[in-house]
């Protein structure tokens, strides 16, 4: 009786420990960190570590693939800016339209999509980031184009989310609640048929569950998670380029899941962490900073397959 | 009325008919079982109830209800479970969690209660971990609450997909296959499993070639050839259909102990003195972390037939596979007709003439027959192609048959040959068979183990790992039983099948 | 009039398509042999023109340009098996992708830094006179890369038809643990399938820059539509890739000429989609790309 009330208790235990330290962390920070150059940088961080961790119940949990979740992201951003800036949308309202949108295109072509496996849903997923993508830039009249676009501050009744700290508050929140409801999903019936789609198929459907619904709702909830970030970091930084949903930007997405480690919530924290710094620490090597990243994505991937929170787990955890 | 009817359906895959009119009914509470030749379409015939495959036409009731071409998750709504041949576990999952998922429909999925930790949510999943663990008790699983799926051996794995099925709380559980590839213990164990479950009320359909244990569980038979009906009726009427026996059975039946007597005569030589030509020192070998081999030594002569023996889990396909080179050795020696082989790669080996026939066939499927026989002579001058192929053709009289053919439409049993005669390509001096009778229908079980008596008259040196013990043991010169990765036991053949230790462990006496 | 406009259409589409076509036969021979889509095959086809507009540059007789354009991706594909694939043997798809990706950073980096951001051309093969068929312009240059493209074609299905280097290719493809137990050197046969994909784009993209030109980031867009026009016509068909590169490049010529030109790149992708959607195993029907 006390064994298996274990092995659940350990896993449980240890995740909420961890969470806890999340939040002792995110609490000193803004105390210790030396100017605003680096609370900016840890409120880009927190923002990438949510959409990660959405994309992570997707890839690593439920086992399915996209290379094209910037394209999410570029629909919440641009959903902030074009809807405030040409119809007066309320910024808080443009959020949710920004998500429905997201939402729907993820419903919709998520039924066919996920009929494919391995590389051939791999390249659908890449297909759907890259056509949003020109879209968005093709549309230079709401747009703004390639040159992109300015964003208007998020207002709700009055108040103005604008200083640095104001946003990193709020963005630390955010993160908390995502990793605890995240950790809570995982160990749910919900997740184990999540978990059990990504073992295997078969057995899952034998066991009842609808395949089919639970890829295409994963694929929506992180779809959604992706849009409305894209619209906080539209409000955040105040302005919009097509970039943000290129296919470079979607591939660093899946690289801070997979550095970081998939099926682990705090990989992919770490993975967004680190992915996010790197252009930072970069800055100084001018054109070779493509040769760098391209380096570590490959290092990483060869000696760390599992990510660095799995396998670090692995060498230092309790004897799993 | 019947908890299953069947009404004459038919399934085509292109153009081969793998099941063809068939009828039949299962009452609530019987165990029923399925049996028939490779090939004559009982996986078929359970991926068809299971939702897996839609049949083309006829009907399928459950429980008065039509439940054809409907998909798997929704007959998991009415009750119906299955386990798998080959598995299907979760390995990124534990143990336990395997179970759990078993009880997927009976709790509430609801995303948002989940994300916020509803406490009655909460409540639940605590219930259903006791259950699951009680579950995994139930099938005698008791020691492996806390481990995680991906290491455990094959036999544990099967009664956890059991557990699993009951944890769906089924009126009709399909087994398919439980005792492929687990030694006499294990399959007994298994075998007082089903009658456990069947006890409780559940019925169960049953698809097994142990014939043992078929006619001590079954309350009714059906036996399927070709894709269709042959007979259906109880053990003793189906034991005495003229045609069971000759299309399923043979005149000679491997499973009795009779028979397996009666083959032990047919020793044939050896314990000349002939020259070494395998041995094997300190040989380890480890999967990541788990030792599999643990230090072992033993020769092979010249001309011997050595049976390798042992529980699934002891290491006897990893010994083959080191030996062969596909498998990294972590310590130990090799030497092989006075060279030392332990660096050596398996490509390098291959041309030494070490030829590994793997377990589970491993062939190219959308490769010809005779371009499996061209590229098992890959390492080999081409002046000995022809007359080589021709002694596989003369060997293998089938291979000839369809050597033009796709190797993935052959049967099991035809894979089985055109995997040997690949190995035999190769002209080895030494030929490895690794569990060449595994899944394979009584009758052919005999013609592999012809195959290898032939083999052995004409002098080739071989390796025969197998579950079969008894045929294994009857026609090889010595044997060596593994278990848990070393070797315990050393003996010529007949030694070995008189040792009491062997016989109750592996040959369920 | 309306002939002329849609020959047109047709030849630029036909030509840009051989490309593609290369490409997808270079991501076929890679996933037949591995398994793997190689992201940085676009790379090959980019080093390939780009070489050989550097060596011609630097004074080389035209032959050996071109001879050395091919060799020196062959090496860096083979560099790439042997450091990036190999020692990543395991991993599972996603890693294996990000890998190929980042090695496509890698060599475009340093393509970048040695030979800066301009375009560089070469001359035609021949001439470069067009030729007027029913009111169309059509370039000698595409010519040539129609007959090569045909020739390595041909030269392919006849390896993997009839010689045993070829089927020991297609055994590792299926599977690797038996094409070893059968003597065949795996390792040998993946660095062979590298070598051979890495040239074969490398002539795709020597042979378009005469009237593309090219530069240091081509390679993304013609990779990704190579590995297109492999999705198209079913991965792991040769025949297939070829039909599909330049199904490919037919229709994103005509989309670009009758509908619109600012989405021109978008078409490859919108067909990639719609195929996958209604004909998920291409149009010659390619292998399902789960081994079991």
């Amino acid at each position: 009786m006390v064994a298996n009330r274990q092995i659940g208790c350990n896993v449980q235990k240890n995740s909420f420990l961890g969470l806890g330290v999340v939040i002792i962390i995110l609490v000193i920070l803004p105390f210790v960190l030396p100017n605003s150059f680096y609370l900016d940088l840890a409120i880009r961080m927190a923002i990438n570590a949510i959409i990660v961790i959405g994309l992570n119940l997707l890839i690593g949990f439920a086992g399915q693939i996209s290379l094209g979740h910037a394209g999410f992201l570029g629909i919440g951003a641009y959903a902030s800016a074009v809807l405030p800036t040409h119809f007066g949308v309320h910024p808080l309202l443009a959020i949710g339209i920004g998500a429905t949108v997201a939402a729907a295109i993820a419903g919709i072509i998520a039924k066919p999509i996920f009929k494919l496996k391995g590389n051939y849903l791999a390249m659908a997923t890449l297909g759907l980031g890259i056509i949003i993508h020109i879209t968005i830039r093709n549309e230079a009249r709401w747009t703004g184009g390639p040159d992109g676009m300015a964003v208007p501050a998020f207002a709700l009744g009055g108040f103005e989310l604008s200083s640095d700290k104001q946003w990193y508050w709020v963005v630390a929140v955010l993160l908390s609640f995502c990793v605890w409801s995240s950790l809570n999903i995982i160990n749910s019936p919900f997740g184990r048929a999540l978990r059990a789609l990504h073992g295997s198929e078969i057995a899952a459907q034998v066991v009842g569950v609808n395949v089919v619904r639970y890829k295409v709702s994963i694929f929506v909830l992180s779809a959604v998670f992706a849009s409305i970030m894209g619209s906080m970091t539209a409000h955040y930084v105040g302005f919009v380029s097509p970039n943000i949903a290129d296919f470079f930007q979607s591939i660093e997405l899946v690289t801070m899941v997979v550095i970081g480690g998939m099926a682990s919530v705090f990989g992919s924290l770490l993975g967004a962490v680190i992915i996010t710094a790197l252009p930072q620490a970069l800055a100084a090597f001018e054109g070779w900073e493509t040769i760098v990243i391209g380096s570590i994505f490959m290092l990483c991937m060869i000696f760390l397959p599992k990510g660095l929170v799995p396998t670090l787990a692995a060498k230092f955890g309790p004897g799993r | 009325m019947p908890l299953l009817e069947v009404d004459d359906i038919s399934i085509h895959f292109g153009g081969v008919v793998a099941v063809k009119n068939l009828s039949f009914n299962i009452d609530a509470g019987l165990i029923y079982s399925v049996i028939g030749p490779n090939g004559a379409g009982k996986t078929t015939l359970f991926n068809l109830i299971t939702g897996i495959y839609k049949p083309t036409s006829g009907k399928i009731r459950f429980d008065g209800q039509a439940i054809h071409g409907q998909s798997p998750n929704k007959l998991a709504e009415r009750g119906i479970a299955r386990t798998f041949q080959n598995l299907q576990i979760c390995f990124n999952m534990t143990a336990l969690e395997n179970v759990m998922i078993g009880a997927h429909l009976r709790l509430d999925r609801n995303v948002l209660k989940a994300a916020l930790r509803w406490p009655s949510l909460r409540r639940r999943d605590q219930k259903l971990r006791k259950e699951s663990a009680d579950l995994m008790k139930f099938v005698g699983l008791e020691k492996y609450l806390d481990a995680r799926s991906d290491a455990l051996s094959y036999g544990i794995l099967k009664r956890l997909e059991i557990a699993r099925a009951l944890a769906m709380n089924p009126k009709m559980v399909f087994l398919d296959e439980p005792a492929a590839g687990l030694n006499p213990q294990e399959t007994n164990e298994i075998e007082q499993l089903i009658r456990k479950l069947a006890d409780s009320g559940i019925t169960i359909v049953l698809v097994e070639h142990d014939m043992k244990m078929v006619m001590n569980l079954s309350d009714r038979i059906l036996v399927l050839d070709y894709g269709k009906k042959l007979t259906e009726g109880t053990c003793a009427q189906v034991r005495q259909n003229p045609d069971v026996i000759a299309a399923y059975l043979g005149t000679h039946n491997p499973a009795s102990p009779e028979g397996q007597i009666t083959d032990a005569k047919f020793q044939l030589a050896s314990s000349k003195q002939e020259a070494v030509l395998l041995t094997v020192s300190g040989l380890e070998s480890s999967y990541g972390k788990i030792k599999v081999l643990k230090g072992l030594n033993f020769e092979v002569r010249r001309g011997e037939t050595i049976a390798l023996i042992g529980a699934n889990g002891a290491g006897k396909t990893t010994l083959l596979r080191t030996l062969s080179g596909v498998q990294h050795s972590d310590a130990g020696e090799i030497w092989f007709d006075g060279e030392n082989i332990t660096k050596q790669h398996a490509d390098q080996r291959m041309r030494n003439g070490i030829c590994h026939s793997p377990e589970g066939r491993q062939i190219f499927g959308s490769l010809s027959v005779e371009d499996h026989l061209f590229l098992g002579a890959y390492t080999q001058k081409k002046a000995f192609l022809q007359q080589d192929i021709e002694r596989v053709y003369a060997l293998f009289p089938i291979l000839k048959e369809k050597r033009k053919l796709l190797a993935g439409t052959l049967s099991g049993g035809q894979q089985q040959m055109l995997s040997i005669g690949r190995a035999l390509m190769g002209r080895p001096k030494l030929l490895l068979l690794d569990e060449p009778s595994m899944g394979l229908a009584p009758l052919l079980v005999k013609d592999v183990f012809d195959v290898v008596r032939t083999l052995k008259a004409e002098g080739m040196t071989i390796i025969l790992a197998e579950q079969n013990a008894f045929a294994t043991l009857a026609l090889s010169d010595r044997g060596y039983v593994m278990e848990t990765g070393e070797i315990t036991l050393t003996g010529n053949g007949q030694e070995l099948i008189h040792n009491k230790k062997v016989r109750s462990a592996y040959l369920g006496m | 009039m309306v002939i002329s406009t849609f020959l047109q259409f047709l030849f630029s589409g036909i030509t840009v398509g051989a490309t593609y076509a290369l490409a997808a036969l270079g991501f076929t021979l890679i996933y037949n042999s591995s398994n793997v889509i190689n992201f940085a095959q676009g790379e090959f086809i980019m080093l390939g023109g780009m070489l050989a507009a550097y060596f011609s540059q630097m004074g080389c007789a035209l032959p050996i340009a071109f001879i050395l354009a091919v060799l020196v991706p062959s090496l860096v594909g083979i560099t790439l098996e042997k450091f990036a694939i190999e020692p990543a043997k395991n991993a599972n798809t996603v890693s294996l992708i990000i890998i190929t990706i980042g090695a496509s950073l890698v060599i475009r980096g340093l393509i970048q830094v040695w030979l800066g951001k301009n375009m560089f051309s070469l001359a035609a093969f021949s001439s470069d006179l067009p030729i007027h068929i029913l009111g169309a312009t059509l370039l000698p240059q595409s010519l040539w890369i129609l007959t090569l493209t045909a020739i390595l074609v041909l030269a392919l299905w006849y390896f993997f038809r009839h010689t045993l280097t070829g089927k020991a290719m297609l055994a590792t493809s299926m599977n690797r643990t038996a094409a070893e137990l059968i003597g065949i050197n795996t390792n040998h046969i993946l660095l062979l399938s590298f070598a051979m994909s890495a040239g074969l784009g490398a002539i795709g993209g020597i042979m378009v820059t005469p009237i593309t030109m090219t530069s240091y980031d081509v390679g993304i867009m013609l990779g990704l539509k190579g590995f297109i026009g492999a999705v198209v016509g079913g991965l792991g068909n040769g025949l297939g890739a070829v039909l599909g590169g330049l199904l490919v490049g037919i229709l994103e010529a005509m989309g670009a000429g009758y509908i619109s030109s600012a989405y021109k790149d978008a078409i490859p992708f919108v067909l990639i989609l719609l195929i996958l959607f209604f004909l998920p195993r291409g149009l010659c029907g390619g292998k399902s790309s789960d081994r079991v």
